[in-house]
């Protein structure tokens, strides 16, 4: 049954392989609660938000509760 | 008593009555007229009688003359064989000029006793046999003129009478002689039938789309020496089109994965309302015209790292909301920030309602760490018209439907990409055709 599938997609192996990386992609988004072609956030200090950020500019350095 | 067998000579020559060149010729017992390729008489010779000379080829020889010269041997389809003759012909357009011309080479199996055909025409070849049987054409003098068998359909593809323009070698049967032939193809690619009929009788013939490198191969020439393709031959097979059941069923079940990773991730972590709040501007009358005090939201936590869509809407009424807002995370003072610019206007213009703009808008913000937040609100407006309130609400872990569509094209772009190039394909091998369904 395997080997009949295999077969079958096997003209289109590549393909295949090449799907990878959108899936993969949709899963690193996923995974990482990223919006792939990017969000709305403008903070220079959290363009990369996985570290927190110094406090720098900005609004948010202001009423801090 | 016994009975030995005359070994039959794998060549002989005889001379051209024209220019007494010898000509070397391979299938003794069959061939009956030649072509000088020294003075280019075409003359029939039997072996008895003295040789006629029956006309003569004085036009210039095609191009590519040298590319499988006669007597060049080969392999073709297991079978030894040798190019035993070539003929240049070209179709008679119905104002009596000649149009699309194409070779056809006379391969010989010596083992078999029997010929083939090869013809090239722009750059595709195929190989010509005979069908040894007839065929029953449906609706024949018609456009849609077809053949089936076995369950193939063979479309009419060309219907045309040809001319010799040029020839060499030998032949079994007088060129000539075809000029009062009527010739129809059907095909069913990478096979081609084709009808060759007078007042007398109909034979049928059998062609096959075979690779120019496959032709190289079998007579041992430079694959780089073809003769170079133009456009689709008219029984050339696309190479897409094997592949198109594989492609759809490798397509369906990525996009069923996406599907379902997608519905999973819902799943796991629904869309939670974190905050959902009124806020109402308050004009600073300290500050310049229009602008609003900073208005602070109610504090909220996020149990995990997420995405956070941040819906507002505002009671905007003919007038423009300026809105940068920061989300501020309580514990690091880390924060993230983007400004929204929210308009709305309406009227009635000649009794007719009108509207521009939107009174909403929404950011998202990915990976929010997990902390307590809130948000503040630096609006700007225009000064005059009533400070607007905004409605604010905060969601986490929404549903990123733009991945899922962003991946969901990618998906689709290689798929879209072979069906372009099939059906150009098709496009193309048709154009080259009075049949095809774009004239009809």
């Amino acid at each position: 049954m395997l080997e009949q599938l295999w077969n079958f997609l096997r003209p289109v192996r590549l393909y295949a392989l090449l799907l990878l990386l959108p899936l993969g992609w949709f899963a690193w988004g996923a995974t990482t609660s990223r919006r792939l072609l990017g969000d709305d956030n403008e903070s220079t200090e959290t363009l990369n938000a996985s570290s927190p950020g110094h406090r720098g500019g900005g609004h948010a350095r202001f009423y801090h509760k | 008593m016994s009975d030995t067998a005359t070994p039959r000579p794998e060549s002989a020559q005889l001379a051209c009555p024209e220019c007494g060149t010898l000509i070397t010729y391979y299938d003794v017992e069959g061939s009956e007229y030649y072509a000088c390729a020294s003075c280019h008489a075409y003359f029939k010779y039997s072996g008895e009688s003295k040789p006629k000379v029956l006309g003569n080829y004085k036009s210039v020889p095609p191009p590519e003359l040298g590319l499988l010269p006669i007597g060049t041997t080969g392999t073709l389809a297991g079978q030894p064989c040798r190019v035993v003759g070539l003929v240049e012909r070209a179709e008679l357009a119905r104002n009596g000029k000649l149009q699309y011309r194409w070779l056809e080479y006379q391969i010989y199996q010596p083992v078999t006793d029997d010929y083939a055909q090869l013809a090239v025409f722009k750059g595709h070849w195929t190989v010509i046999r005979p069908a040894k049987q007839t065929f029953k054409v449906k609706s024949p003098s018609t456009r849609h003129a077809r053949v089936e068998v076995s369950g193939e359909t063979y479309k009419i593809y060309n219907r045309y009478q040809s001319r010799v323009v040029w020839a060499v070698g030998e032949f079994d049967w007088n060129i000539e002689g075809d000029d009062q032939l009527r010739f129809a193809e059907y095909i069913s690619p990478p096979t081609m039938l084709i009808q060759e009929r007078n007042k007398d009788r109909e034979t049928w013939y059998r062609a096959e789309h075979i690779e120019p490198r496959a032709v190289a191969a079998a007579f041992n020439v430079k694959p780089g020496d073809m003769p170079a393709q133009d456009g689709v031959g008219a029984v050339q097979p696309d190479a897409v089109r094997a592949t198109i059941p594989a492609l759809t069923l490798l397509t369906g079940l990525a996009l069923g994965l996406l599907l379902l990773a997608q519905v999973l991730l819902i799943n796991r972590h629904p869309p939670t309302t974190l905050l959902s709040e009124n806020l109402q501007v308050v004009a600073d009358t300290a500050a310049a015209p229009g602008t609003g005090r900073v208005l602070v939201s109610p504090s909220f936590t996020l149990g995990h790292q997420a995405a956070l869509e941040i819906d507002l809407t505002a009671t905007l009424s003919n007038q423009w909301l300026e809105l940068p807002v920061s989300l501020v995370n309580e514990q690091t003072g880390q924060g993230f920030e983007f400004t929204k610019n929210i308009e709305f206007y309406s009227g009635v213009e000649s009794g007719e309602n009108w509207s521009e703009g939107s009174r909403d808008a929404d950011a998202v913000l990915a990976q929010v760490p997990a902390g307590r937040y809130h948000l503040n609100f630096y609006p700007f407006t225009e000064a005059g018209p009533a400070a607007p309130a905004i409605v604010v609400r905060v969601v986490a872990d929404p549903a990123l439907w733009s991945n899922f569509f962003v991946v969901f094209c990618l998906l689709l772009l290689y798929p879209l990409y072979q069906y372009i190039r099939r059906a150009s394909h098709e496009t193309q091998r048709w154009n080259e055709s009075d049949y095809g369904p774009i004239n009809a």
